[in-house]
């Protein structure tokens, strides 16, 4: 589904990613762990178009129906076109614009874009009503401003209900648990777990392994300096947990 | 004849009143030019020096049962002239009101005395070219009394008005006000001045749909104990349009809150001018007041000029003010293009929800009507039509689904 290819990046001329190289198989589930300042955000905004980020080496290639396509050469909006969806660790408050009118729009603009009919009014509501049951999220806060005023928790269930509106192929979860109580973390989890499909693939970026209780991944890497120093399954997060990130940092460094 | 030339030779008796004192005074004061301080950033020169004809004020009024509405000439009924007086305080007597005062063919008076069903509309279709028109408009609320009060200035044609419309608050008295400037080709300066007793609410929504010139010098006098107002405004400017918004609030009692909220968006070479001042007098404890501007600036040839202050004689005052200058948030543009939404879509739904969240402040269905003259004014208003088709979210709670695709209602 997803090969990232010898990726370099770099932020204000800094260079943060490092030669990074993943193969995402579809269905599949990857964490992504590491110490902070290894590189994690950096991948998810590279990987969504976010400016700012430039990209000095390397590939991203994403399998779509229409065949493989290189992500770096889409612009934002393109690559959520072609399936890409990014959870926001800090989800964004648009005051003036309804959650549900955006999420319409954001919708019909993806479907058009894929050679799709556009949902009216009433074929909205109803997906709309049926996922948002999906991560418990109250019809006030679908009909308020776009995380305008929302708790922390509300915001990642907010993002969770987008994510399960507009099913994309590849999901990027960027500290998804950050902020998060052990029930709206449940909550969340179980939105995420329901949205694992044999189509879709996911990227779960997160510096705790508490999040991989309830999200199992199938993969666990640990990103450091830039780079995948250990991939493993899901035990390797229970190991980190123990050890810290120190061990695999000097094993890296060696 | 030149504007004061026209003043001069005012036909009729005019409201005697204010004629008697305003010739006087507008001797005295003359026509701002280019060195008086409140119109350093607003330029009047070429509508002054040309040719001007006084037209009658073409109020009309359209008022609901339980409103009494008079219009009087020459000398005042004893109980009008006082009303009149009490509210003379709010603005200055010199240049543009002094000049209306001169002009005013007849003084339009609206009078209610307990709440009321119902806005009352008045509207005025603006002066011909080479013409001055001088509408002039009281509006008393006794105690107690409710009103919704919508003002409508068109420019029509290529003339000025100069419009000047006081409001009287008595005590515990309630006043929903919106005006709409809506001048393209014409001219607007207009002068409001409000003054409000015990208790009394005054709430204001200004909208300044860009126009040569739309000039309001906002005036409020907080006169009576634990009165508020909130001076709300919103607007718009794009090719060589000039808006000014100059406001004033006085507080001369105890526990008086004053709150100001202007935003505007300015596109092309437009040009918008905001001045918003609080003054607190020794009033005692209680006081609050607020100054807010914001700016989004969408083309480099666009200007603002703010300058929001407070002047304050005493300690125990809860004030803040704050002015911006910018351009779209990047947060947000990037996170609804993440979502699938395109960059040009994604600007536009921008714009319009930056002046949006003001309009939610207007009564119905005024609100409907303003937001579809904002849609046809800024780019590409049919993204946010087709984005705003109503969701009926009630539907939620079972049953059957009624997300039709009814128009122009709000989520």
């Amino acid at each position: 589904m997803l090969t990232i290819e010898n990726l370099h990046a770099s932020v204000d001329g800094k260079a943060i990613l490092k030669g990074l190289n993943l193969r995402l198989e579809a269905g599949q589930v990857h964490a992504i762990m590491g110490p902070n300042g290894a590189g994690k955000s950096t991948l998810s905004y590279v990987l969504s178009g976010r400016e700012g980020y430039e990209v000095t080496e390397g590939k991203v290639l994403l399998e779509t129906p229409a065949g493989e396509v290189d992500l770096l050469e889409l612009e934002v909006e393109d690559r959520a076109a072609a399936g890409v969806f990014l959870a926001f660790q800090y989800p964004v408050a648009i005051p003036g614009v309804s959650n549900l009118h955006f999420l319409r729009t954001a919708l019909n603009s993806v479907r058009k874009a894929r050679g799709e009919d556009e949902l009216n009014g009433a074929q909205f509501m109803k997906l709309a009503r049926a996922k948002a049951k999906t991560v418990e999220l109250p019809k006030e806060l679908l009909k308020r401003a776009v995380n305008d005023g929302f708790s922390g928790g509300e915001k990642k269930r907010n993002e969770i209900f987008q994510m399960a509106v507009l099913e994309p192929r590849l999901a990027i979860l960027d500290e998804t648990d950050s902020g998060l109580d052990i029930d709206a973390l449940r909550i969340v989890s179980e939105g995420v777990n329901a949205l694992r499909s044999p189509e879709r693939s996911m990227l779960v970026i997160t510096h705790y392994q508490r999040l991989l209780d309830h999200i199992v991944p199938d993969v666990v890497h640990v990103l450091v300096d830039g780079r995948i120093v250990k991939s493993g399954d899901k035990s390797l997060a229970l190991e980190l947990e123990a050890q810290g990130y120190d061990e695999i940092r000097q094993a890296a460094a060696v | 004849m030149a504007l004061l030339d026209t003043s001069r030779a005012a036909p009729g008796t005019g409201v005697a009143p204010l004629r008697s004192t305003a010739m006087a005074a507008l001797a005295a004061s003359g026509l701002p030019g280019r060195k008086t301080e409140a119109w350093r950033f607003t330029s009047v020169r070429e509508l002054t020096s040309a040719d001007a004809t006084p037209a009658s004020g073409g109020l009309v009024v359209d008022a609901p049962a339980g409103v009494d509405v008079k219009r009087l000439q020459g000398e005042l009924p004893a109980q009008v002239a006082g009303w009149l007086a009490a509210v003379l305080p709010t603005l200055p007597n010199e240049h543009f009101v002094a000049l209306n005062g001169v002009l005013a063919d007849e003084l339009v008076v609206v009078h209610a005395t307990g709440p009321v069903a119902g806005p009352v509309t008045v509207t005025h279709a603006g002066a011909a070219e080479g013409a001055v028109s001088t509408p002039r408009l009281l509006v008393v609320l006794e105690a107690n009394a409710e009103l919704t009060l919508i003002e409508r200035f068109a420019g029509g044609s290529k003339g000025l008005t100069n419009a000047v419309t006081q409001l009287r608050l008595g005590a515990n008295a309630g006043l929903r006000h919106v005006r709409v400037h809506d001048m393209q080709e014409a001219s607007l300066i207009g002068a409001l001045g409000v003054a409000q007793g015990r208790d009394s609410r005054y709430r204001s929504l200004v909208v300044s749909l860009g126009g040569r010139l739309a000039r309001l010098d906002l005036r409020v006098r907080l006169e009576g104990a634990g009165s508020r107002c909130d001076l709300d405004g919103l607007y718009h400017v794009d090719g060589t349009d000039h808006v000014d918004h100059h406001l004033r609030v006085e507080h001369h009692a105890p526990r008086a809150t004053s709150t100001q909220t202007y935003r505007g968006v300015l596109d092309g070479q437009g040009v918008a001018v905001f001045d918003g001042q609080a003054h607190v007098t020794r009033t005692g404890p209680g006081a609050e007041a607020h100054q807010q501007n914001r700016n989004l600036l969408l083309s480099p040839g666009a200007r603002a000029h703010t300058k929001p202050h407070l002047e304050i004689d005493h300690d125990e005052v809860v004030a803040s003010h704050g002015a911006t200058v910018g351009s779209l948030d990047e947060d947000a543009l990037f996170y609804l293009r993440a979502r699938g939404v395109p960059r040009e879509d994604a600007r536009t739904i921008l714009i319009h929800a930056f002046l949006r969240e003001l309009l939610e402040r207007a009564p119905d269905p005024l609100r409907g009507e303003l937001a579809e003259a904002l849609r046809t004014r800024l780019p590409r208003g049919e993204v946010t039509a087709a984005m705003e088709l109503t969701l009926d979210i009630d539907a939620m709670n079972g049953g059957e689904m009624n997300g039709g695709e009814m128009n122009g209602g709000d989520a």
